[in-house]
Protein backbone atom coordinates (compact mmCIF):
# COMPACT_ATOMS: atom_id res chain seq x y z
CA UNK A 1 0.00 0.00 0.00
CA UNK A 2 1.57 3.40 -1.19
CA UNK A 3 1.99 5.66 1.68
CA UNK A 4 1.01 9.16 1.53
CA UNK A 5 4.19 10.29 2.61
CA UNK A 6 5.49 8.54 -0.73
CA UNK A 7 2.37 10.17 -2.59
CA UNK A 8 3.59 13.17 -1.53
CA UNK A 9 6.75 12.89 -2.58
CA UNK A 10 5.64 11.10 -6.00
CA UNK A 11 3.70 13.67 -7.02
CA UNK A 12 6.01 16.47 -8.00
CA UNK A 13 7.29 14.24 -10.78
CA UNK A 14 4.02 12.96 -11.66
CA UNK A 15 2.51 16.84 -12.27
CA UNK A 16 6.44 17.26 -14.35
CA UNK A 17 4.91 14.42 -17.09
CA UNK A 18 1.23 15.43 -16.86
CA UNK A 19 2.18 18.98 -17.91
CA UNK A 20 4.84 17.62 -20.71
CA UNK A 21 1.72 15.81 -21.81
CA UNK A 22 -0.07 19.12 -23.52
CA UNK A 23 3.08 19.53 -25.42
CA UNK A 24 3.54 16.08 -27.28
CA UNK A 25 2.21 14.17 -29.82
CA UNK A 26 0.01 11.35 -30.15
CA UNK A 27 2.92 8.91 -29.92
CA UNK A 28 3.59 10.06 -26.16
CA UNK A 29 -0.10 9.39 -25.19
CA UNK A 30 1.01 6.04 -23.42
CA UNK A 31 3.35 7.54 -20.69
CA UNK A 32 0.92 10.46 -20.16
CA UNK A 33 -1.74 7.95 -19.47
CA UNK A 34 0.74 5.89 -17.46
CA UNK A 35 1.44 9.21 -15.83
CA UNK A 36 -2.38 10.15 -14.88
CA UNK A 37 -3.12 6.39 -13.53
CA UNK A 38 -0.30 6.44 -11.21
CA UNK A 39 -1.57 9.52 -10.14
CA UNK A 40 -4.92 8.32 -9.52
CA UNK A 41 -3.68 4.60 -8.30
CA UNK A 42 -1.50 7.28 -5.58
CA UNK A 43 -4.21 9.62 -4.84
CA UNK A 44 -6.22 6.25 -4.16
CA UNK A 45 -4.03 4.54 -2.29
CA UNK A 46 -3.89 7.57 0.39
CA UNK A 47 -4.55 6.17 3.66
CA UNK A 48 -6.50 8.91 5.74
CA UNK A 49 -4.62 10.63 8.80
CA UNK A 50 -5.52 9.18 12.22
CA UNK A 51 -7.80 11.52 13.92
CA UNK A 52 -6.14 12.89 17.43
CA UNK A 53 -8.26 11.13 19.90
CA UNK A 54 -8.23 11.56 23.81
CA UNK A 55 -5.91 8.55 24.37
CA UNK A 56 -3.66 10.69 22.16
CA UNK A 57 -3.32 13.25 25.02
CA UNK A 58 -0.71 11.42 26.53
CA UNK A 59 1.65 11.37 24.00
CA UNK A 60 1.30 15.26 23.79
CA UNK A 61 4.53 17.58 25.43
CA UNK A 62 4.41 20.04 28.24
CA UNK A 63 5.73 23.48 28.09
CA UNK A 64 8.51 22.30 29.80
CA UNK A 65 9.63 19.66 26.98
CA UNK A 66 8.19 16.54 28.69
CA UNK A 67 6.35 13.96 27.52
CA UNK A 68 3.19 13.78 29.75
CA UNK A 69 3.16 9.90 28.94
CA UNK A 70 6.24 9.79 31.77
CA UNK A 71 4.33 11.79 34.41
CA UNK A 72 3.10 8.28 35.05
CA UNK A 73 5.25 5.35 34.17
CA UNK A 74 5.86 4.90 37.82
CA UNK A 75 2.62 4.79 38.69
CA UNK A 76 0.51 2.15 38.67
CA UNK A 77 -2.98 4.03 38.76
CA UNK A 78 -3.26 7.71 37.04
CA UNK A 79 -6.64 10.24 36.21
CA UNK A 80 -5.24 13.12 33.76
CA UNK A 81 -7.82 16.14 33.52
CA UNK A 82 -7.15 18.27 30.52
CA UNK A 83 -9.39 21.79 30.43
CA UNK A 84 -8.89 24.83 28.80
CA UNK A 85 -8.26 27.47 31.94
CA UNK A 86 -11.39 29.54 30.73
CA UNK A 87 -13.35 26.25 30.67
CA UNK A 88 -15.19 27.43 34.13
CA UNK A 89 -12.54 25.68 36.58
CA UNK A 90 -14.26 27.86 39.24
CA UNK A 91 -17.35 25.63 38.96
CA UNK A 92 -15.47 22.55 37.86
CA UNK A 93 -17.98 20.52 39.95
CA UNK A 94 -16.05 16.88 40.58
CA UNK A 95 -12.55 18.08 40.14
CA UNK A 96 -11.54 17.64 43.92
CA UNK A 97 -13.51 13.92 43.67
CA UNK A 98 -10.70 13.60 40.39
CA UNK A 99 -7.91 14.77 42.62
CA UNK A 100 -9.09 12.59 45.89
CA UNK A 101 -9.12 9.41 44.17
CA UNK A 102 -7.24 7.40 46.48
CA UNK A 103 -3.49 6.68 45.82
CA UNK A 104 -3.76 7.47 42.43
CA UNK A 105 -1.35 9.72 40.39
CA UNK A 106 -3.54 12.91 39.51
CA UNK A 107 -2.44 15.33 36.55
CA UNK A 108 -4.37 18.34 35.50
CA UNK A 109 -3.38 19.96 32.49
CA UNK A 110 -4.28 23.02 31.04
CA UNK A 111 -4.23 23.44 26.65
CA UNK A 112 -2.92 27.01 27.35
CA UNK A 113 -1.57 29.20 30.15
CA UNK A 114 -3.72 30.46 32.04
CA UNK A 115 -4.47 34.17 33.08
CA UNK A 116 -3.21 36.16 36.28
CA UNK A 117 -6.81 35.57 37.68
CA UNK A 118 -7.21 31.92 36.82
CA UNK A 119 -3.93 31.27 38.33
CA UNK A 120 -4.58 32.93 41.04
CA UNK A 121 -8.13 30.57 41.13
CA UNK A 122 -5.93 27.56 40.59
CA UNK A 123 -4.14 28.27 43.61
CA UNK A 124 -6.95 28.79 45.83
CA UNK A 125 -7.82 25.71 45.16
CA UNK A 126 -4.41 23.92 45.37
CA UNK A 127 -4.53 22.75 41.98
CA UNK A 128 -0.92 21.80 40.27
CA UNK A 129 -0.82 21.94 36.73
CA UNK A 130 1.00 21.43 33.85
CA UNK A 131 0.19 23.68 30.37
CA UNK A 132 0.26 21.96 26.75
CA UNK A 133 3.75 22.41 25.04
CA UNK A 134 2.85 25.44 22.27
CA UNK A 135 3.34 22.88 19.40
CA UNK A 136 0.56 20.50 20.70
CA UNK A 137 -1.90 22.85 21.71
CA UNK A 138 -3.82 22.65 18.71
CA UNK A 139 -4.64 19.08 19.25
CA UNK A 140 -5.51 19.35 22.72
CA UNK A 141 -7.97 21.99 22.01
CA UNK A 142 -9.79 19.29 20.24
CA UNK A 143 -10.41 17.23 22.16
CA UNK A 144 -10.96 19.44 25.65
CA UNK A 145 -12.20 18.59 28.17
CA UNK A 146 -10.59 15.37 28.31
CA UNK A 147 -10.60 12.80 31.03
CA UNK A 148 -8.47 9.51 31.08
CA UNK A 149 -7.85 6.62 33.56
CA UNK A 150 -4.33 5.24 32.94
CA UNK A 151 -3.51 2.19 34.10
CA UNK A 152 -0.26 0.70 34.62
CA UNK A 153 0.47 2.99 31.53
CA UNK A 154 -2.08 2.25 29.29
CA UNK A 155 -5.65 4.68 29.15
CA UNK A 156 -8.37 2.76 29.94
CA UNK A 157 -10.44 5.60 29.66
CA UNK A 158 -10.13 8.18 27.33
CA UNK A 159 -13.27 10.64 27.17
CA UNK A 160 -13.31 13.75 24.78
CA UNK A 161 -15.15 17.18 25.00
CA UNK A 162 -17.04 15.08 28.57
CA UNK A 163 -19.92 17.08 29.57
CA UNK A 164 -20.59 17.27 33.13
CA UNK A 165 -23.07 14.56 33.30
CA UNK A 166 -20.95 12.26 31.61
CA UNK A 167 -18.15 13.02 34.01
CA UNK A 168 -20.20 11.64 36.76
CA UNK A 169 -20.45 8.85 35.39
CA UNK A 170 -16.82 8.32 34.26
CA UNK A 171 -16.01 8.80 37.74
CA UNK A 172 -18.10 5.85 39.14
CA UNK A 173 -16.04 3.69 36.43
CA UNK A 174 -12.86 5.17 37.45
CA UNK A 175 -13.72 4.49 41.20
CA UNK A 176 -14.32 1.03 40.46
CA UNK A 177 -11.57 0.37 37.99
CA UNK A 178 -9.19 2.16 40.76
CA UNK A 179 -10.54 -0.25 43.36
CA UNK A 180 -10.25 -3.21 41.03
CA UNK A 181 -5.98 -2.54 40.82
CA UNK A 182 -3.98 -3.55 44.02
CA UNK A 183 -3.02 -0.69 46.14
CA UNK A 184 0.65 0.68 45.64
CA UNK A 185 1.68 -0.67 48.57
CA UNK A 186 0.85 -4.09 47.54
CA UNK A 187 3.00 -3.25 44.16
CA UNK A 188 5.85 -2.51 46.11
CA UNK A 189 5.48 -5.95 48.07
CA UNK B 1 -42.99 73.53 62.61
CA UNK B 2 -40.20 73.90 65.42
CA UNK B 3 -39.02 77.08 63.82
CA UNK B 4 -42.35 78.84 63.55
CA UNK B 5 -43.03 77.80 67.05
CA UNK B 6 -39.62 79.77 68.36
CA UNK B 7 -40.41 83.40 66.79
CA UNK B 8 -44.14 83.18 67.70
CA UNK B 9 -42.75 83.19 71.39
CA UNK B 10 -40.24 85.56 70.66
CA UNK B 11 -42.80 88.23 69.89
CA UNK B 12 -44.18 89.34 73.82
CA UNK B 13 -40.44 89.65 74.44
CA UNK B 14 -38.44 91.67 72.24
CA UNK B 15 -34.64 93.08 72.77
CA UNK B 16 -32.80 90.91 75.01
CA UNK B 17 -35.40 87.57 74.36
CA UNK B 18 -35.32 88.25 70.34
CA UNK B 19 -31.66 88.57 70.42
CA UNK B 20 -31.65 85.30 72.47
CA UNK B 21 -34.39 83.37 70.01
CA UNK B 22 -32.20 84.91 66.50
CA UNK B 23 -29.29 82.83 68.34
CA UNK B 24 -31.71 79.87 69.08
CA UNK B 25 -32.81 80.26 65.19
CA UNK B 26 -29.11 79.65 63.36
CA UNK B 27 -28.56 77.18 66.23
CA UNK B 28 -31.48 74.86 64.72
CA UNK B 29 -30.84 76.09 61.48
CA UNK B 30 -27.21 75.29 61.27
CA UNK B 31 -28.09 71.77 63.07
CA UNK B 32 -30.37 70.91 60.22
CA UNK B 33 -28.01 72.17 57.78
CA UNK B 34 -25.33 69.72 59.14
CA UNK B 35 -27.33 67.15 59.55
CA UNK B 36 -28.75 67.69 55.64
CA UNK B 37 -24.99 68.00 54.47
CA UNK B 38 -23.91 65.10 56.46
CA UNK B 39 -21.86 62.63 54.57
CA UNK B 40 -20.49 59.66 55.27
CA UNK B 41 -17.11 59.45 57.08
CA UNK B 42 -14.80 57.94 54.35
CA UNK B 43 -11.76 58.33 55.96
CA UNK B 44 -12.76 56.07 58.55
CA UNK B 45 -11.28 52.76 58.05
CA UNK B 46 -11.93 49.62 59.55
CA UNK B 47 -9.28 47.98 61.89
CA UNK B 48 -9.23 44.17 62.40
CA UNK B 49 -10.16 43.30 66.14
CA UNK B 50 -8.96 39.74 65.22
CA UNK B 51 -7.46 37.72 62.19
CA UNK B 52 -8.12 34.19 63.01
CA UNK B 53 -5.73 31.62 60.42
CA UNK B 54 -8.08 28.61 59.56
CA UNK B 55 -5.93 25.69 60.16
CA UNK B 56 -5.04 23.24 57.62
CA UNK B 57 -3.92 20.30 56.23
CA UNK B 58 -2.59 18.57 52.98
CA UNK B 59 -6.13 17.14 51.97
CA UNK B 60 -8.43 19.36 54.47
CA UNK B 61 -8.25 23.18 53.17
CA UNK B 62 -10.67 25.66 52.48
CA UNK B 63 -10.65 25.71 48.58
CA UNK B 64 -13.40 28.11 47.26
CA UNK B 65 -15.30 29.56 49.83
CA UNK B 66 -19.32 29.94 49.59
CA UNK B 67 -20.22 31.36 53.07
CA UNK B 68 -19.82 31.16 56.58
CA UNK B 69 -21.54 31.29 59.68
CA UNK B 70 -20.61 31.67 63.46
CA UNK B 71 -21.72 30.19 66.60
CA UNK B 72 -22.95 31.54 69.75
CA UNK B 73 -19.69 29.56 71.26
CA UNK B 74 -17.52 31.58 68.17
CA UNK B 75 -16.92 28.33 66.58
CA UNK B 76 -16.86 29.04 62.32
CA UNK B 77 -18.04 27.07 59.59
CA UNK B 78 -16.99 27.75 56.14
CA UNK B 79 -18.69 25.92 52.98
CA UNK B 80 -16.29 24.78 50.48
CA UNK B 81 -17.92 24.75 47.41
CA UNK B 82 -14.33 23.04 45.79
CA UNK B 83 -14.46 20.34 48.15
CA UNK B 84 -18.17 20.40 48.20
CA UNK B 85 -18.37 20.54 52.53
CA UNK B 86 -18.42 22.50 54.83
CA UNK B 87 -15.38 23.08 57.92
CA UNK B 88 -15.65 23.38 61.06
CA UNK B 89 -12.98 25.26 62.87
CA UNK B 90 -12.88 26.59 67.06
CA UNK B 91 -13.13 30.40 67.35
CA UNK B 92 -9.00 30.01 67.36
CA UNK B 93 -9.48 28.73 63.81
CA UNK B 94 -7.96 24.92 64.75
CA UNK B 95 -9.66 22.66 62.56
CA UNK B 96 -12.35 20.47 64.22
CA UNK B 97 -13.48 18.87 61.65
CA UNK B 98 -15.45 18.00 57.88
CA UNK B 99 -19.28 18.40 57.75
CA UNK B 100 -20.76 15.93 55.05
CA UNK B 101 -19.31 15.25 51.42
CA UNK B 102 -19.78 15.53 48.13
CA UNK B 103 -22.81 13.21 46.81
CA UNK B 104 -26.20 12.56 46.58
CA UNK B 105 -26.98 10.89 50.04
CA UNK B 106 -28.12 11.66 53.32
CA UNK B 107 -25.07 13.41 54.71
CA UNK B 108 -23.81 14.51 51.40
CA UNK B 109 -23.95 17.70 49.33
CA UNK B 110 -24.10 17.97 46.04
CA UNK B 111 -23.58 22.40 45.92
CA UNK B 112 -23.56 23.36 49.13
CA UNK B 113 -24.62 27.38 49.25
CA UNK B 114 -25.53 29.25 52.20
CA UNK B 115 -24.97 28.07 55.99
CA UNK B 116 -26.84 29.28 59.07
CA UNK B 117 -25.98 28.78 62.93
CA UNK B 118 -29.67 27.58 63.91
CA UNK B 119 -28.67 26.99 67.40
CA UNK B 120 -25.30 25.58 68.57
CA UNK B 121 -26.27 22.01 67.47
CA UNK B 122 -27.73 22.68 64.43
CA UNK B 123 -26.66 24.01 61.21
CA UNK B 124 -28.64 24.44 58.49
CA UNK B 125 -27.23 24.59 54.90
CA UNK B 126 -28.73 24.57 51.48
CA UNK B 127 -27.62 22.60 48.94
CA UNK B 128 -28.32 24.56 45.48
CA UNK B 129 -28.52 21.64 43.37
CA UNK B 130 -30.75 19.56 45.10
CA UNK B 131 -33.07 22.42 46.19
CA UNK B 132 -33.16 21.23 49.82
CA UNK B 133 -31.86 22.04 52.84
CA UNK B 134 -30.17 19.73 55.22
CA UNK B 135 -30.45 20.42 58.84
CA UNK B 136 -27.14 18.92 60.46
CA UNK B 137 -26.97 17.64 63.72
CA UNK B 138 -23.78 18.83 65.22
CA UNK B 139 -23.63 16.37 68.23
CA UNK B 140 -25.06 13.50 66.16
CA UNK B 141 -22.56 13.82 63.14
CA UNK B 142 -25.03 14.10 60.74
CA UNK B 143 -27.72 15.42 58.60
CA UNK B 144 -31.00 15.38 60.63
CA UNK B 145 -33.18 15.67 58.58
CA UNK B 146 -33.59 17.37 54.74
CA UNK B 147 -36.05 20.58 53.97
CA UNK B 148 -37.25 20.16 50.59
CA UNK B 149 -37.72 23.53 48.34
CA UNK B 150 -39.75 23.49 44.99
CA UNK B 151 -37.50 26.00 43.48
CA UNK B 152 -34.39 27.41 44.59
CA UNK B 153 -33.30 28.21 48.02
CA UNK B 154 -33.07 32.23 48.22
CA UNK B 155 -32.07 33.92 51.30
CA UNK B 156 -33.04 32.85 54.79
CA UNK B 157 -32.60 34.41 58.66
CA UNK B 158 -32.89 32.29 61.53
CA UNK B 159 -35.49 33.96 63.90
CA UNK B 160 -36.03 32.66 67.16
CA UNK B 161 -36.70 29.18 66.69
CA UNK B 162 -37.64 29.81 63.22
CA UNK B 163 -35.86 29.68 59.70
CA UNK B 164 -37.34 32.17 57.71
CA UNK B 165 -36.52 33.04 53.95
CA UNK B 166 -37.13 32.42 50.31
CA UNK B 167 -37.17 30.63 47.21
CA UNK B 168 -37.28 31.37 43.71
CA UNK B 169 -40.19 28.92 41.78
CA UNK B 170 -40.29 29.09 38.69
CA UNK B 171 -43.93 29.35 38.29
CA UNK B 172 -45.17 30.39 41.58
CA UNK B 173 -42.03 33.17 41.82
CA UNK B 174 -40.17 34.14 44.42
CA UNK B 175 -42.21 32.59 47.78
CA UNK B 176 -41.72 33.61 51.39
CA UNK B 177 -41.42 29.95 53.87
CA UNK B 178 -40.57 29.25 57.50
CA UNK B 179 -40.10 26.20 59.23
CA UNK B 180 -39.29 25.62 62.96
CA UNK B 181 -37.16 22.62 64.20
CA UNK B 182 -38.74 19.58 64.70
CA UNK B 183 -40.83 20.00 61.84
CA UNK B 184 -40.03 18.08 58.34
CA UNK B 185 -41.51 20.42 55.95
CA UNK B 186 -41.31 24.31 55.44
CA UNK B 187 -44.51 26.04 55.91
CA UNK B 188 -44.82 28.36 52.59
CA UNK B 189 -46.30 31.52 53.73
CA UNK B 190 -47.20 33.28 50.43
CA UNK B 191 -45.45 35.48 47.83
CA UNK B 192 -42.36 37.89 48.88
CA UNK B 193 -43.28 41.00 48.58
CA UNK B 194 -42.29 42.89 44.62
CA UNK B 195 -38.72 43.83 45.35
CA UNK B 196 -38.39 39.75 45.77
CA UNK B 197 -39.72 39.17 42.58
CA UNK B 198 -40.28 41.66 39.91
CA UNK B 199 -37.23 44.06 40.02
CA UNK B 200 -34.30 43.96 37.77
CA UNK B 201 -32.15 43.45 40.79
CA UNK B 202 -34.22 40.43 42.16
CA UNK B 203 -33.87 38.89 38.20
CA UNK B 204 -30.34 39.35 38.31
CA UNK B 205 -29.01 38.18 41.64
CA UNK B 206 -32.10 36.32 42.69
CA UNK B 207 -31.49 37.22 46.38
CA UNK B 208 -32.37 39.77 48.35
CA UNK B 209 -30.59 40.19 51.44
CA UNK B 210 -32.56 39.71 54.71
CA UNK B 211 -32.77 39.51 58.46
CA UNK B 212 -34.48 39.73 61.49
CA UNK B 213 -35.28 42.91 63.48
CA UNK B 214 -37.09 42.29 66.57
CA UNK B 215 -40.60 40.57 65.88
CA UNK B 216 -39.83 41.45 61.82
CA UNK B 217 -38.25 40.86 58.72
CA UNK B 218 -36.10 43.33 57.73
CA UNK B 219 -34.89 43.18 53.72
CA UNK B 220 -33.23 45.58 51.24
CA UNK B 221 -35.19 46.86 48.01
CA UNK B 222 -34.41 45.86 45.11
CA UNK B 223 -33.16 49.55 43.95
CA UNK B 224 -31.58 49.91 47.73
CA UNK B 225 -33.30 52.80 48.76
CA UNK B 226 -35.09 51.49 52.04
CA UNK B 227 -34.75 48.66 54.21
CA UNK B 228 -38.33 47.32 54.68
CA UNK B 229 -39.30 46.27 58.29
CA UNK B 230 -42.48 43.49 57.92
CA UNK B 231 -44.45 41.48 60.01
CA UNK B 232 -44.03 37.63 60.14
CA UNK B 233 -46.67 37.68 57.29
CA UNK B 234 -44.29 39.72 55.10
CA UNK B 235 -46.12 42.80 55.52
CA UNK B 236 -44.54 46.11 55.59
CA UNK B 237 -45.29 48.05 58.47
CA UNK B 238 -41.48 50.64 58.40
CA UNK B 239 -38.80 51.59 56.31
CA UNK B 240 -35.52 53.07 56.82
CA UNK B 241 -34.64 55.08 54.17
CA UNK B 242 -30.99 54.05 53.08
CA UNK B 243 -29.57 57.07 50.87
CA UNK B 244 -28.76 55.72 47.55
CA UNK B 245 -25.30 54.54 47.29
CA UNK B 246 -23.46 55.60 44.05
CA UNK B 247 -20.77 53.36 42.48
CA UNK B 248 -17.84 55.07 42.64
CA UNK B 249 -16.29 56.03 38.95
CA UNK B 250 -19.76 54.59 37.42
CA UNK B 251 -21.02 58.24 35.69
CA UNK B 252 -25.03 57.42 35.22
CA UNK B 253 -27.96 57.60 37.18
CA UNK B 254 -29.13 54.12 38.80
CA UNK B 255 -32.04 54.61 37.03
CA UNK B 256 -30.36 55.14 33.95
CA UNK B 257 -28.76 51.92 34.01
CA UNK B 258 -31.75 49.90 35.26
CA UNK B 259 -34.04 51.37 32.31
CA UNK B 260 -31.14 51.42 29.30
CA UNK B 261 -31.65 47.74 28.81
CA UNK B 262 -28.83 46.50 27.84
CA UNK B 263 -26.80 43.29 28.53
CA UNK B 264 -27.13 42.20 32.14
CA UNK B 265 -23.42 42.29 32.49
CA UNK B 266 -23.33 45.96 31.55
CA UNK B 267 -26.07 46.36 34.34
CA UNK B 268 -24.52 44.93 37.11
CA UNK B 269 -21.31 46.25 36.18
CA UNK B 270 -22.88 49.66 36.93
CA UNK B 271 -24.75 48.70 40.29
CA UNK B 272 -23.28 48.92 43.89
CA UNK B 273 -25.66 46.06 45.32
CA UNK B 274 -26.89 45.17 49.33
CA UNK B 275 -25.73 41.93 49.36
CA UNK B 276 -26.34 41.85 53.54
CA UNK B 277 -28.53 43.33 55.98
CA UNK B 278 -27.89 42.97 59.39
CA UNK B 279 -29.71 44.67 62.77
CA UNK B 280 -26.96 46.09 64.35
CA UNK B 281 -27.22 47.54 68.41
CA UNK B 282 -28.74 50.54 69.14
CA UNK B 283 -31.26 50.51 66.17
CA UNK B 284 -28.38 50.57 63.58
CA UNK B 285 -28.28 48.45 60.37
CA UNK B 286 -25.14 47.00 58.51
CA UNK B 287 -25.19 46.70 55.07
CA UNK B 288 -22.91 45.22 52.81
CA UNK B 289 -22.31 46.37 49.22
CA UNK B 290 -20.65 44.89 46.56
CA UNK B 291 -19.75 46.76 43.55
CA UNK B 292 -18.77 44.12 41.42
CA UNK B 293 -17.36 43.11 37.68
CA UNK B 294 -18.24 40.34 36.18
CA UNK B 295 -16.89 38.73 32.92
CA UNK B 296 -18.56 36.91 30.08
CA UNK B 297 -17.11 33.94 31.49
CA UNK B 298 -19.03 34.44 34.29
CA UNK B 299 -16.49 35.21 36.54
CA UNK B 300 -16.90 37.93 39.57
CA UNK B 301 -14.42 40.54 40.96
CA UNK B 302 -14.88 43.43 42.77
CA UNK B 303 -14.94 45.66 46.05
CA UNK B 304 -17.41 45.15 49.01
CA UNK B 305 -18.33 48.32 51.50
CA UNK B 306 -19.98 48.30 54.98
CA UNK B 307 -22.39 50.85 55.02
CA UNK B 308 -23.95 52.03 59.09
CA UNK B 309 -27.15 53.43 58.87
CA UNK B 310 -29.71 54.32 62.08
CA UNK B 311 -33.30 55.34 60.96
CA UNK B 312 -32.97 58.56 62.97
CA UNK B 313 -30.08 59.85 60.87
CA UNK B 314 -30.28 60.69 57.28
CA UNK B 315 -27.44 59.66 55.91
CA UNK B 316 -25.03 56.51 56.11
CA UNK B 317 -22.62 56.83 59.38
CA UNK B 318 -20.04 55.30 57.32
CA UNK B 319 -19.37 53.83 54.15
CA UNK B 320 -15.87 51.96 54.00
CA UNK B 321 -13.67 49.15 51.94
CA UNK B 322 -13.55 46.46 53.78
CA UNK B 323 -10.29 45.95 53.54
CA UNK B 324 -9.17 42.67 52.87
CA UNK B 325 -5.65 40.73 50.61
CA UNK B 326 -6.92 40.76 47.72
CA UNK B 327 -9.29 43.78 46.80
CA UNK B 328 -10.14 42.31 43.53
CA UNK B 329 -12.11 39.25 45.40
CA UNK B 330 -15.33 39.09 46.75
CA UNK B 331 -15.04 38.00 50.38
CA UNK B 332 -17.98 35.85 52.17
CA UNK B 333 -18.67 37.43 55.34
CA UNK B 334 -21.18 37.09 58.11
CA UNK B 335 -22.34 39.56 61.14
CA UNK B 336 -22.78 37.87 64.57
CA UNK B 337 -24.03 40.78 66.94
CA UNK B 338 -21.96 43.62 66.27
CA UNK B 339 -19.20 42.09 64.83
CA UNK B 340 -18.50 41.26 60.92
CA UNK B 341 -16.41 38.36 59.93
CA UNK B 342 -15.00 38.10 56.88
CA UNK B 343 -13.18 35.43 54.63
CA UNK B 344 -9.93 36.33 53.45
CA UNK B 345 -8.48 34.18 50.83
CA UNK B 346 -5.28 35.06 49.48
CA UNK B 347 -1.98 34.09 47.46
CA UNK B 348 1.10 34.88 48.25
CA UNK B 349 4.10 33.74 46.54
CA UNK B 350 2.50 30.27 45.71
CA UNK B 351 0.88 30.00 49.12
CA UNK B 352 -2.75 30.06 49.31
CA UNK B 353 -4.15 31.25 53.04
CA UNK B 354 -7.20 31.25 54.17
CA UNK B 355 -8.00 33.86 57.37
CA UNK B 356 -11.51 35.01 58.60
CA UNK B 357 -11.13 38.58 60.05
CA UNK B 358 -13.02 40.08 62.47
CA UNK B 359 -14.18 43.91 62.71
CA UNK B 360 -16.01 45.28 65.40
CA UNK B 361 -19.08 47.52 64.45
CA UNK B 362 -19.73 49.16 68.32
CA UNK B 363 -21.80 52.14 68.88
CA UNK B 364 -19.11 54.05 68.57
CA UNK B 365 -20.02 54.29 64.78
CA UNK B 366 -23.52 55.79 64.05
Amino acid sequence: MLRPAVAVRLSPMLCCVAASCSRTTSRLVLPCLAAVSILVVSSSCTVPTRRFGAADVVDLQTVDGALIKDAFTNASKGVLLLFAPSDCLSCSADLHQWLELKETMSLVLLTKEPDIAERKLLKKMRVLFSVVAPGDRAQAQKVAPAILVIIHGQPVIAASRVIPPLRALLLDSARGLIAAQPSMHADAR
Amino acid sequence: MSMISVHYSCRSNWRVINLLCALLSVVVWSGCGTKENRRPDQTVKLVPAAVIKLAETDTVYVGKPISVAVSSTGEIFVTDGFAKRVHRYAATGQFLEVIGRQGNGPNEFMQPGMIYSYDDSTLLITDEIRRDAVVWDLPQKQARLRLPFSGQPGVYAVHKNSLIGSFQNPVKKTLAMRWTLPEVTPEYVGKLPPAFANGLFAMVWGRIPIDTYGDSIAYTTGDADYIRLTDSSWHVNDSIAIPRRVRRGIPEALDTTLTKGRNIYYVMNQLSTPFVVHRLSGGRFGVIYVDATIRNNNTMSGKSYLTVVRKDYPARCIDVMIPIHDETTIPRMVFRGDTLYVVDQYVEGSKATVDVIKFAVGENIC
